[in-house]
This record gives structure tokens, C-alpha cells and sequence, in this order.
């Protein structure tokens, strides 16, 4: 550990969170050179290792040190103080969701998401080094003015659950619950994630397609009136074989990716995407939306349908999938040669070895 | 690998799959627009219907607390020097009249709470059955908007059929 401080800033940590899992990739990075904690301005969960602290617990800080903050929401406390603190300011950006998903929902929670767009504009003279996770974020950092903007998904471990068990007594009870297999989508629950298109999928091919199967949404319900509104969409289509499994453990969800029909992606807005990366790690076959990231994310590894897709066709893609095992095998081959292609550095190290570049 | 060219002819054989499964009536015309536009209309009342019911289940719950204090017990103390004693011979003078009317207001209160219950409950199961009417009528017209467009079809198929038989007639 270095005497340089080196810290990170989340708006909030969380598990089964992609952001957090990524801070967290890099922290271990960070410290092999640096003093490095994270800090989150939402109040942290006390199960957290004792470096992800409260950013009111932060030292005074100086030129020579380095802060990088993980830009996703907005908050205009954290833009006053990032732009007042001496340190070097990285911008690791992952993507503000568009605010129009919540409008109607959550007005303020869209209010704040509008901010962060702006955000991004206000801090940019402050900011020594741009990161974005993907090449359509590098876009819209550079939309805002950003120049040379470094692509690393810093923290993106797609292969982590190799070397996870499964979890035996969960098998069990999705084999008595879905004795025909099940769909799967990992994702949190959120309007723009549009978990009632993949239950509106389910529904067809149940209904059309005569597949007696499940879906399993396997991801943490961050919005409790999201999650009401799905549940009155499951009343209403009453024949919905559906799990909510919520935030699972990593047993679990390597489960869920190893004994999984199909792995599929409803989502119109992602800035990254990893579960499709991890689920093509773990042997199933992908189908999913090009939305934002996607297609340069999954690329050849998947099936990625156009993003104007409606319901009737995706259900038919993954129709044919489940009962194509021909398909079925050539998605898998796909998912793995992807993987090898791009995904075999460790980006942390590669994120850490950027941000070493300006504490010199 | 699933090269360019195979997701090509897989999404065209998926497309002509659709359109046979559209003329056999599996997909009504509009059956997407229709999921998109219910599903607007869940989230545009999950708004009211999800806080109300929220707010409810709080207000209930703070109803029963303060029910729970409620003892009739109302402490002598006073930061005016003298004026404890005043406090506590008041209290002892009017204790059975405040006890009487202590028991009678918890009478009162537990009514309350249970009735405030009871037209929550009635409301929910209320709106159940509405939207299962709802749910019963969606699904009759699904059925006879299936039943014309199967219709559709046959007239269009006798139309053709017709349009043959007049141009060998007229041969």
C-alpha cells in the first residue's frame, strides 16, 4: 500500500449491484499501489468490508491524490463537492438511465436522473482523466465535450462465477417449480429493465408456442411501485410461470445460469450489460435486446435483436431456441468464443495501470 | 459462431413464421400495441394505487400505536414551581371521570380501526373485481376481434376465389 491516495466514490453501494461489483474489482487493484477506500454518499450497509465508508468520512485530501468518481446518478451535493476538493478527479462514467422511464413513477427519483446527465457537463473542466465502460458511453461523455475518453470496463469480470458451486437444494426446488425448465433474465428491477415485456414473452410462449416453461428475474427490486405495477401485469395475464427470486447469492445464480433454456435481455437502456457476458460464461445461450451497449457487448456471442424487436418476434427467437438444440449449441460455442476473444485481460489492472498514468 | 448471414435467414424464417401464425389468428392485429398500451395504463395508476395503499397500511399502523398509548395516564409534572401539586389534586379529582371517558374513547377506537380495515379490505377486494371484469371483458373482445379477423381472412380468400371464377367465365 502506497502513501498516494487513490479513492473511489459510488453515489451508493449495494450488493448485486454492477457498480459496486466493479469499485470493488478495482479496489483490489488500487491497493496493491495505493491508500484506497471507497466512499458512497447514500448510507452504507454496515455487511460491507470497513473500506467502503460514508463520504462524510473523508480526509481533507491533496493535489497529489487522486479521487474517481463512478458517475451514474445525479446529486448536486456531490457535484459541489467534487468540485471542491483538491484532489485529481477521474470520471469512471457507467451511464445515467433516461429520466423518462420514471417520470411518471418516480418524478423525483427522473428529476434526479435528469441531473445527471448534466452532471457530467459541470464537472468536466475538474476532470484529469475520462473512463467509460463502453464504447456508447464513450459517446455520450464526448456528446458532453469529454475528449479522449478511455474505453475499459474497469472491474467487469464476466468469468467470476467459474469457480461457484451450485447450489444444490436451489436446483432442487426450481426443477419441482419449472419441471420443464425456465427462461431466465438477471437484472434489477426497473422500469427501463422491461421486465413486463419478458413476462408478456413468457406469456406467448406458453400460450402460443404451447412451451409449458418458466421465468426466473433474478436481481435485487430497487423499485418496490415498479415491482407492484409487474405483479398487477402478472395478475392480469394470470397463466404467468414466473419467479421473482430478487437479489440471490452466487451460488444461486450460477444455478440459474448453468440450468437456464435461455438466457434473455429485455432491457432498452444499458450502458454495459454484464449478466449476458456471465451467463455466456456459465453455457447459456443469449438472446437479447441492442440496447445501448449491448450489441457491442455481446456482439457475435448472442443473438442480439434490433432494439425496435416487438414481443411476438423476441418470443419467437427464443422459441425456436429452446427447441432448436442445434441453435442451442451453436449460441453456446458463440457465448464462449466471445468471451475468449475479449474479455480474457484483467480490466482492473488495465483501469488501475490508466489512473496510475496521472498520479506521476 | 452465428455469423451475420445465419442471424439473417434465422430472423427472416422467424418472420414468415409470424405471419402465418398472424393468418391463422394466433397473433390478433394490434395484439403488441394493446400489451404496450395496458401496461401504460398499470403504471400511470401504480402511482395512486401503490402509495394510497402504502400510505394507508402506514396510517393504520400509527392509528394502532397511538390506540395502544392511549391510557388516560397524563404525567403532573410542571416547570412552574407549585403548580405539580395543583396538577396532581386536579388529576385525582377528575381521575374517574377521565378513566370513564379513557375506556369509553378505546371502545370507540377499536371500532374505528376495525371499520378503517374492514373499507381497505373492501376497496382491494373492490378493485380486484373490476379488474377481473375488466380482465373477462379484454378477453371477449380479444376472442371476437380473433373470430373477425379469422373472418377477414375467409372473405378474402372467397374474394380471390370469386375474382378467379369471374375471369374463367369470362374466358
Amino acid at each position: 500500500m502506497g502513501t498516494r491516495c487513490v479513492h473511489q466514490v459510488l453515489v451508493g453501494a449495494a450488493r448485486n449491484d454492477a457498480i459496486t461489483a466493479m469499485a470493488l474489482e478495482i479496489q483490489s487493484e488500487l491497493t496493491v499501489s495505493f491508500t484506497s477506500n471507497i466512499y458512497c454518499h447514500h448510507p452504507v450497509d454496515a455487511s460491507f468490508p470497513d473500506y467502503v465508508r460514508q463520504l462524510t468520512e473523508i480526509d481533507a485530501g491533496s493535489p497529489d491524490d487522486v479521487l474517481i468518481y463512478h458517475l451514474s446518478f445525479g446529486i448536486p451535493e456531490m457535484t459541489e463537492l467534487l468540485l471542491g476538493r483538491p484532489e485529481k478527479l477521474v470520471i469512471a462514467y457507467h451511464n445515467v438511465t433516461p429520466a423518462e422511464y420514471y417520470a411518471e413513477l418516480l418524478p423525483e427519483f427522473a428529476d434526479a436522473l435528469a441531473y445527471g446527465k448534466s452532471e457530467a457537463s459541470f464537472l468536466k473542466n475538474q476532470v484529469s482523466l475520462a473512463i467509460s465502460d463502453s464504447e456508447f458511453n464513450a459517446e455520450e461523455l464526448e456528446s458532453f465535450g469529454y475528449q479522449d475518453v478511455h474505453v475499459v470496463a474497469g472491474g467487469a469480470n464476466p468469468q467470476r462465477l467459474r469457480e461457484v458451486a451450485i447450489d444444490v437444494n436451489f436446483m432442487a426446488d426450481l426443477e419441482q417449480h419449472f419441471p420443464n425448465g425456465f427462461i431466465l433474465f438477471v437484472s434489477q428491477v426497473l422500469p427501463h429493465k422491461r421486465v413486463d415485456h419478458a413476462l408478456e414473452i413468457l406469456q406467448l410462449l406458453r400460450t402460443v408456442h404451447r412451451l409449458n416453461i418458466g421465468l426466473v428475474i433474478a436481481g435485487p427490486i430497487r423499485q418496490p411501485a415498479y415491482e407492484f405495477a409487474v405483479q398487477t401485469l402478472r395478475d392480469k395475464l394470470q397463466d404467468s410461470h414466473l419467479l421473482m427470486a430478487n437479489a440471490v447469492t452466487d451460488e444461486q445464480l450460477a444455478t440459474l445460469y448453468r440450468a437456464c433454456l435461455c438466457y434473455i435481455g429485455t432491457s432498452e437502456h444499458e450502458g454495459l450489460s454484464v449478466p449476458p457476458l456471465e451467463a455466456m460464461a456459465n453455457g447459456a445461450p443469449v438472446v437479447v435486446l441492442g440496447a445501448g451497449a449491448v450489441p457491442e457487448t455481446v456482439k457475435s456471442g448472442g443473438i442480439v435483436l434490433p432494439i425496435d424487436t416487438g414481443v411476438i418476434e423476441f418470443a419467437e427467437v427464443v422459441a425456436e431456441v429452446i427447441t432448436n438444440s442445434d441453435l442451442r449449441s451453436q449460441l453456446r460455442r458463440a457465448g464462449v468464443a466471445r468471451l475468449n476473444e475479449g474479455f480474457g485481460e484483467n480490466s482492473a489492472q488495465k483501469f488501475v495501470e490508466l489512473v496510475s498514468g496521472i498520479t506521476v | 459462431m452465428t455469423s451475420e448471414i445465419q442471424m439473417t435467414e434465422l430472423l427472416q424464417q422467424i418472420r414468415v413464421q409470424i405471419e402465418d401464425r398472424r393468418a391463422a389468428g394466433l397473433y390478433p392485429p394490434g395484439l403488441e400495441q394493446q400489451l404496450e398500451r395496458e401496461f401504460a395504463e398499470i403504471m400511470s395508476s401504480t402511482n395512486r394505487r401503490y402509495f394510497a395503499s402504502k400510505d394507508l397500511q402506514a396510517q393504520l399502523s400509527h392509528l394502532e400505536d397511538a390506540f395502544v398509548r392511549l391510557s388516560g395516564q397524563i404525567s403532573p409534572r410542571s416547570r412552574i414551581p407549585g403548580l405539580s401539586l395543583v396538577h396532581r389534586l386536579v388529576g385525582k379529582l377528575t381521575k374517574r371521570q377521565v378513566l370513564g371517558l379513557t375506556a369509553q374513547i378505546r371502545d370507540v377506537e377499536s371500532i374505528v380501526v376495525v371499520v378503517l380495515k374492514m373499507l381497505g379490505d373492501f376497496a382491494e377486494s373492490q378493485e380486484e373485481a373490476d379488474s377481473r371484469v375488466v380482465r373477462e371483458l379484454s378477453q371477449h373482445v380479444l376472442d371476437r376481434v380473433a373470430v373477425v379477423d379469422h373472418l377477414a381472412i375467409l372473405i378474402t380468400e372467397l374474394e380471390a376465389r370469386v375474382r378467379n371464377l369471374e375471369s374463367h367465365q369470362g374466358k
